[in-house]
């Protein structure tokens, strides 16, 4: 199934990519079709037309990679899919993978080498790198998990050259003692999380998902204490909103609680909560887990791992491994202490790859005065962002798809990435770059990563090693080898704050830490807590919101020691009452494309390491207006949308309901799909799989306030009673006895053989009868040439089957029809019948929890027929008498 | 002939002999500006696409939906008062019939106007139309929007047909009396060769009276259909079977408000004071007050059944209409069309021009309310909250609505200057046989 | 009575613009002419005279929703032999037949389904400019969609060009139809061609 990119295969890629280009559906918004065909001059051997080929690479994310098979037609990549057989992945991405493949081709992207603005060529820069080596050199980059990487940077170490490294946000895994605390979801039956965002969106979040939706993520017991509602607290059975400095409290509670210690002094709430969350850590011991987030004081980890050792989880559910990533010479300190001997006039060159600590420099560091006092500074990075406008020199950096490299996913297991596609701009790896710095310009970046694992497996068995990886996607047995924490004392951690308003940070779940602003299409995913796209807000608690007599989408002042902010507010449910939050990647001045400028800079407050501050707060002038995607947010006593029941428990059986209309012929499949409430996490992740998939277009944040966002598939968030949160995706439900069939005019939208609700576009004029009578508004309506509207550039990611929707047609979730349509042609051609699990949809594919079951309902076996046979099977709005073909799972919680 | 020639005289004169006059030329300039704002707006939209509406998911139709429904209402009442009318003999409509049926066309032009401008991609709106075609796809018959189609090109068609049939004595009668050569051909080829003969009127009579039953049985079925636009979804609120009759009383009603203003207005300008007299404005006034207290049964019909089946969505739609987001719509739609029409029980206001104007004013403006009230009200909230949002609409919408009251002006005014006013043959046979009782 | 006939002559003449207009539009209809290509390239002689399988040459054809056009060392193959075979440039040919992009057209199930080349391509065998023998409308295609039982052949006789429906069509298609297991009523829906 999957390729590898180099050997013949790629010879002839290459070369006939240029053709391939020009006869692919590059024109597929305009309504003609390409007038020419242009055969290759030489056929390649394996590429068919119109079927796409997989290569298994692996895109890096704040240091981890995901292991991911590329889909490209034509030499185009255009859809990232989890490599199923990865340890981590298995299959499914997070929702930044998958708009990966966007950013490939995102016009905004960095595309000439710049020395003081002037556009200048490689030589130029290779003969100025050539002479930097030497103790004045400093290199500063993101999280390195790549071994080639390490590797280069270690021999400009050998040169005199020293590394930095700068990550505005803390790692996933805490660790101690020089081990990393990996989590094993799927290993504990009670989870006891003090502010770790387990689930929350992140390098982890494919990894804990998986396993905490072993055997379905509602079952385990979850018991959650944060400031600000996480994805980890939405999902928690019991959740204790505290300011973030009481979770050492918290920590301190339980374990002397367990080992019988000095309980410390806290409020009765916290004191029952923490006398509970022991209880069910002690009656789980072996099978419980007790976590908390990786930015807490080191001395809450010593002692978080000391009550897992003692309940002997340690090994079990949390498993003390060996650092998947490079560890900086300096610790923790290492970018504070690169600004100081800049500043101090120490460093003669700074080179910065692919960080910019221009914006993500925290309160008190900075780093803008310290660079001027840098005689030579170079960055390379995919945008033209901050830090390149205040570097002499700026390469730009080319994207994971388009080059060679390295990583290790965050269990460790290594991976090499491979290009799926030639460089859309002259852009240049990491590699070229230290490369050019050891004065080997001309060293290709393949080369580098085949020296590195040359050197690693030896040369007898590299060539074989090597192909096997390449086909694989990962190196086996490559997962990082278990640790022992060494022992030693902690620093003991600064008092806590006081008592005054609390001030958190966290990054931006749509857009992380700012290095994804710049992609439209995270821009516009929904957050998942708050439903805002294109902007970020100043979360804060009901009471404090009402104390303040403001609403949402004032603006408010936040000033603390560190300077001020002011930002639009946001009522946030379940947020610990004396706490505000901010969210990190906006205010990006520079280098963001189409949200350049957009929202505030909370980096100007934030600490080194993102613990929380103290601050004050008081009500600005004017409001914003925020473009949200659900303003309504609770269920207005609908409680029937969602559905729980006791473990064990059974919904009663879904009546049949009566119709004037005749039942539908199934000769052969027809098609269903059943999503479970209790696996489902938020995380987004089919939202945007389903829009890089059908090529539905982002509209921007106009449109989206005004109620027009294209998203083919939501994921609702509702508010319940006692704090409960509820996610649900809806797709259509492609419903038996569908409103929107019966309303159209002109046959546009019909019932299919296969029990789908097909939409023609083509055949639509418009009327918007179908969204009317729509029950759950899943109908997206181009009310402007939303594709066209798109920078031309992102037809390149457009799936070849399937067709780009013009101005004044509606549109809809097929069921991914284009994939059905395949798997049955492929069946047809080979006369037999389709297997179960042979169509997958984009959602299924990518969902780290596999809440998402599709397949046959006509066949009794099948794995969906079997989901909606069972107990907490239950149709949204039943009582319509649609008969929708997307069921729902309902939760489980205790009774 | 003494009673007979002042009839003719008054009416056919409007036509050749009377000199436009300053005032008629104002009201041409001031509904032709509108009607500019309308071409502007249209070419606007068909530029820039419905996107440039304040429509959306869920709120995805507007006031192009609330004004087809209004202004095909409005179409009501002409057919009604000229068909119902002259079924059951009643001659009071002699002096109406004429202008109210015009009304009526131009109104049903108006309505049909809108459903195709709001279209996504408008070129395309005759693929509603059973026409065969290469691509062998046929319209979708179930759906209400087909039935729709049918019923206002039917209407449309009838009622253009009616009036016609009903002019053809009156062109003779302009074409004989014409001086001026082109009118004499204008006319004349309009006429069809009328030449009044009792076989002419024999079939005349059979055709119009054939016409006039059809018609009636449209007055029903067109508004029932857009009715059913909104019954036959599942949304709370439109989802009933009270809809298709409140809809046809409310149509009547409007339709009704705005005969009454038009007359008044006719009346004032040409001097027909004598034709058009206070009995007439005093019958109308009575219309105006049963149809609007059957439509004020249907307000409290629609409310006491959401209240009586218990359902949560559909008490809820209740509770929005009544203390939304949008309520004023409803309010203001209960005080306009049925707190003012109360007036309507004293004959001193049936019978004074300004209060009957004023109450039929505040009236066409209400059921625009109501079509408002229905349309956004019952999309802006529907099954899951999550799906909720607002609407409002901006200029390009409210450019749209006022251009179209422009457009319907403009044809007014030409026809009032063109065309017999009155049916003057009808009007002369009532008097004939008021003489014929009398004396 | 003149006004009365004016009218009626009126009418006639509209009806008889409305009938022009419509005969234009059907002209419209018509199978465009095939376009200038930079090699004349003649099909007549290839697949006629030389006797070449349309596989040879369109070899994606039994695998892919394309047929593929040759690549120029496939023609380089025959017309140089490979010691002086030329710097390989691709030939930028016209395209003849156009459908929308909304229509997602596979060779490989028609062919899987048996239906052959010529039943939409017609006798490219004796073109020697190969021209669009079908109008290929919507309609034209919903025709064998509707009632595939004339076109269907034994998967032998798939590349014959000069292929007739035997005489119990309606007995040996239908025969076919059930060994292929071809239900028209699901041929008919939309999402077979449309996506």
């Amino acid at each position: 199934m999957s390729a590898t990119a180099d050997g013949p295969s790629r010879r002839s890629f290459i070369k006939g990519a240029g053709a391939a280009m020009a006869a692919s559906r590059l024109a597929a918004c305009g309504d003609a079709p390409p007038q020419n065909v242009i055969p290759y001059a030489e056929q390649p051997e394996d590429m068919v037309p119109g079927r796409p080929r997989f290569y298994a690479t692996a895109f890096p994310y704040a240091g981890f990679v995901q292991a991911v098979l590329a889909e490209t037609h034509m030499g185009r990549p255009t859809k990232l899919e989890g490599n199923p057989d990865h340890p981590v992945s298995q299959g499914a991405t997070d929702a930044f993978t998958q708009a990966a493949v966007t950013e490939l081709y995102n016009p905004d992207r960095s595309r000439t080498i710049l020395r003081a603005g002037a556009e200048v060529g490689w030589e130029d820069f290779a003969d100025m790198a050539a002479g930097l080596a030497g103790p004045g050199l400093r290199i500063l980059t993101g999280a390195v998990g790549s071994p080639t990487l390490f590797r280069q940077l270690q021999a400009l170490g050998e040169r005199g050259a020293r590394w930095h490294l700068h990550e505005p946000w803390p790692a996933p895994f805490a660790s101690v003692g020089g081990a990393v605390l990996r989590p094993r979801l799927d290993r504990a039956a009670v989870v006891v999380s003090l502010g770790d965002d387990l689930l929350g969106p992140g390098p982890a979040q494919v990894h804990n998902l998986r396993n905490w939706s072993v055997e379905g993520g509602g079952r385990r017991r979850l018991m959650v204490a944060e400031p600000s509602l996480t994805l980890t607290g939405a999902a928690a059975q019991s959740r204790l909103a505290v300011p973030e400095r009481r979770l050492s409290v918290l920590a301190q509670a339980i374990a002397a609680e367990l080992d019988g210690g000095n309980f410390p002094e806290s409020a009765p709430a916290e004191a029952e909560w923490a006398r509970w969350a022991a209880a069910a850590l002690a009656a789980n011991a072996g099978r419980s887990l007790l976590t908390a987030g990786s930015g807490l004081p080191s001395q809450v980890h010593r002692s978080v791992l000391a009550v897992n050792e003692a309940l002997g989880n340690a090994g079990r559910t949390v498993l003390p491994t060996e650092p998947a990533l490079a560890k900086a010479p300096d610790g923790a300190r290492s970018f504070a202490m690169l600004v100081e001997d800049m500043a101090a006039g120490a460093v003669s060159a700074l080179v910065v790859i692919g960080a910019n600590p221009a914006y993500t420099s925290p309160a008190g560091i900075d780093f803008a005065a310290a660079l001027a006092r840098v005689p030579v500074t170079v960055h390379a990075g995919l945008y033209p962002d901050e830090t390149a406008a205040l570097c002499r020199w700026h390469l730009p950096l080319a994207h994971p798809l388009e080059d060679w490299s390295d990583g290790r996913a965050v269990d460790g297991t290594a991976s090499i990435i491979q290009p799926v596609i030639p460089p859309v701009f002259r852009t240049y790896s990491a590699h070229a770059i230290l490369a050019a710095l050891l004065g080997e310009p001309a060293a290709r970046p393949h080369d580098i990563v085949r020296d590195t694992w040359r050197a690693v497996w030896g040369e007898d068995a590299f060539a074989e090693r090597w192909r096997r990886s390449l086909l694989a996607g990962f190196i086996a047995e490559t997962a990082a080898g278990p640790a022992r924490p060494r022992p030693g004392e902690e620093p003991s951690a600064p008092p806590p704050a006081g008592d005054g308003l609390e001030v958190v940070f966290l990054p931006d779940p749509s857009i992380g830490d700012g290095r994804f602003a710049a992609v439209p299409f995270l821009q516009e995913l929904p957050k998942p807590l708050t439903k805002l796209t294109w902007d970020n807000v100043i979360g804060l608690s009901a009471r404090l919101a009402a104390r303040l007599g403001i609403e949402n989408g004032d603006m408010i002042a936040l000033s603390a020691q560190t300077g001020e902010v002011i930002g639009p507010a946001w009522v946030l449910p379940g947020q610990a009452e004396e706490t505000v939050t901010l969210f990190l990647g906006y205010g990006r001045r520079q280098g963001a494309g189409e949200a350049t400028g957009r929202g505030y800079d909370a980096y100007r407050l934030m600490p080194a390491g993102g613990e929380s501050i103290g601050a004050t707060i008081r009500k600005a002038e004017g409001r914003a207006r925020l473009a949200v995607t659900q303003p309504w947010q609770t269920l207005a006593g609908r409680d029937d949308i969602i559905r729980t029941v006791a473990p064990g428990e059974a919904l009663p059986r879904e009546p049949e309901r009566p119709s004037l209309y005749p039942e539908w012929p199934y000769p052969g499949p027809a098609w269903g799909m059943a999503i479970d409430l209790a696996a489902c996490g938020g995380c987004n992740a089919c939202v945007v799989a389903c829009q890089i998939e059908n090529s539905v277009p982002y509209v921007g944040p106009e449109q989206v306030a005004m109620g027009r966002e294209m998203h083919w598939l939501r994921v609702d968030v509702y508010y319940g009673d006692r704090g409960a949160v509820h996610f649900q995706p809806i797709p259509c439900m492609h419903c038996e006895k569908a409103p929107c069939e019966m309303g159209c005019p002109v046959n546009a939208t019909v019932h299919g053989p296969e029990g789908l609700n097909q939409m023609i576009y083509n055949r639509c004029i418009g009327t918007r009868t179908c969204s009317s009578y729509c029950p759950y508004k899943v109908r997206r309506f181009n009310f402007f040439d939303y594709a066209g509207a798109m920078p031309a550039a992102y037809s390149g990611y457009r799936n070849p089957d399937v067709t780009v929707r013009g101005r004044g047609v509606m549109e809809k979730c097929t069921y991914c029809t284009q994939r059905i349509a395949q798997a049955r042609i492929e069946a047809r051609k080979e006369d037999r019948p389709l297997r179960d699990g042979e169509v997958v949809t984009a959602c299924q594919q990518v969902c780290p929890s596999r809440a998402i079951v599709f397949g046959d309902l006509a066949d009794p076996d099948s794995a969906v027929s079997r989901a909606r046979r069972g107990p907490r099977n239950y149709l949204l709005l039943g009582e319509l008498g649609t008969r929708p073909r997307t069921s729902y799972l309902a939760k489980i919680e205790e009774g | 002939m003494g009673i007979y020639q002042p009839i003719t005289e008054q009416v056919a004169d409007i036509t050749l002999q009377r000199r436009f006059r300053f005032r008629w030329w104002l009201a041409l300039l001031a509904s032709g500006a509108l009607v500019l704002v309308f071409i502007a707006a249209v070419l606007w939209l068909f530029a820039a696409g419905v996107g440039i509406w304040g429509i959306n998911v869920p709120v995805n139709w507007g006031l192009a939906i609330v004004n087809t429904v209004w202004w095909v209402g409005i179409g009501h009442a002409g057919t009604l008062i000229s068909a119902l009318l002259l079924i059951m003999s009643q001659t009071w409509r002699n002096a109406l019939n004429r202008f109210a049926e015009a009304m009526t066309l131009f109104a049903v032009l108006m309505a049909a106007m809108f459903p195709i401008l709001h279209l996504g991609r408008p070129e395309l709106f005759y693929w509603m139309f059973p026409v065969p075609s290469t691509m062998g796809v046929w319209p979708q018959f179930r759906s209400p929007l087909i039935w729709d189609v049918t019923s206002f090109l039917s209407y449309l068609i009838a009622s253009l047909v009616f009036w016609y049939v009903g002019m053809i004595p009156d062109l003779a009668t302009l074409r004989d009396r014409a001086r001026r050569r082109w009118q004499r051909r204008a006319y004349g080829v309009l006429a069809l060769g009328w030449r009044g003969s009792a076989m002419h009127w024999a079939r005349w009579r059979q055709a119009y009276f054939a016409i006039a039953a059809i018609v009636f049985v449209l007055v029903i079925s067109v508004h029932s259909g857009v009715a059913m636009l909104f019954a036959a979804s599942t949304l709370p609120g439109w989802h009933t079977t009270l809809l298709p009759p409140f809809f046809v009383f409310g149509a009547v009603f409007s339709g009704f408000a705005v005969v009454i203003v038009l007359a008044v207005v006719i009346r004032a300008a040409f001097g027909l004071h004598n034709l058009l007299t206070r009995d007439h404005l005093d019958l109308l006034g009575r219309m105006l007050l049963t149809t609007g207290l059957l439509t004020a049964y249907g307000y409290l019909f629609e409310a006491f059944h959401a209240w009586f089946s218990g359902e949560l969505r559909e008490i809820a739609t209740l509770r929005d209409q009544m203390a939304g987001q949008y309520a004023w719509s409803y309010w203001g739609a209960v005080a306009m069309n049925f707190a003012t029409i109360q007036l309507l029980w004293w004959r001193r206001a049936r019978r004074s021009v300004p209060v009957l104007a004023t109450v039929a004013i505040l009236v066409a403006i209400g059921m625009w309310l109501e079509r408002y009230m229905i349309v956004v009200t019952g999309l802006y909230k529907d099954f899951l909250p999550s799906s909720w949002g607002a609407y409002q609409a901006p200029v390009s919408e409210w450019a749209l609505f006022a251009g179209s009251i422009g457009l319907f002006a403009f044809l007014f005014v030409l026809f009032a200057r063109f065309l017999p006013l009155m049916s003057m043959f009808e009007l002369k046979e009532a008097a004939a046989e008021e003489k014929g009782e009398h004396g | 009575m003149g006004a009365g006939r004016r009218v009626a002559a009126g009418v006639a003449a509209a009806a008889g613009i409305v009938a022009v207009a419509l005969l234009a539009a059907m002209a419209g209809l018509e199978i465009p002419a095939p376009p200038p290509q930079p090699v004349p390239f003649s099909h007549a002689h290839h697949a006629g005279e030389v006797g070449i399988d349309c596989r040879y040459c369109h070899y994606f054809v039994e695998r892919a929703s394309s047929a593929g056009f040759p690549a120029m060392e496939v023609c380089a193959s025959c017309h140089y032999p490979v010691p002086e075979r030329p710097g390989a440039e691709p030939v930028v040919w016209r395209r003849l037949t156009k459908l929308p992009e909304f229509v997602y057209f596979d060779h490989s199930i028609h062919l899987g389904a048996g239906v052959g080349c010529a039943t939409c391509h017609g006798a490219v065998e004796r073109m020697a400019r190969v021209r669009q023998p079908q109008p290929f409308t919507m309609l034209w295609c919903l025709d064998c969609h509707r009632d595939p039982t004339p076109y269907l052949r034994e998967r032998a006789d798939l590349f014959e060009t000069d292929w007739r429906a035997p005489e119990d069509h309606a007995e040996s298609g239908r025969r076919l139809m059930a060994e292929r297991g071809i239900d028209p009523a699901r041929l008919e829906h939309c999402y077979v061609c449309h996506r």
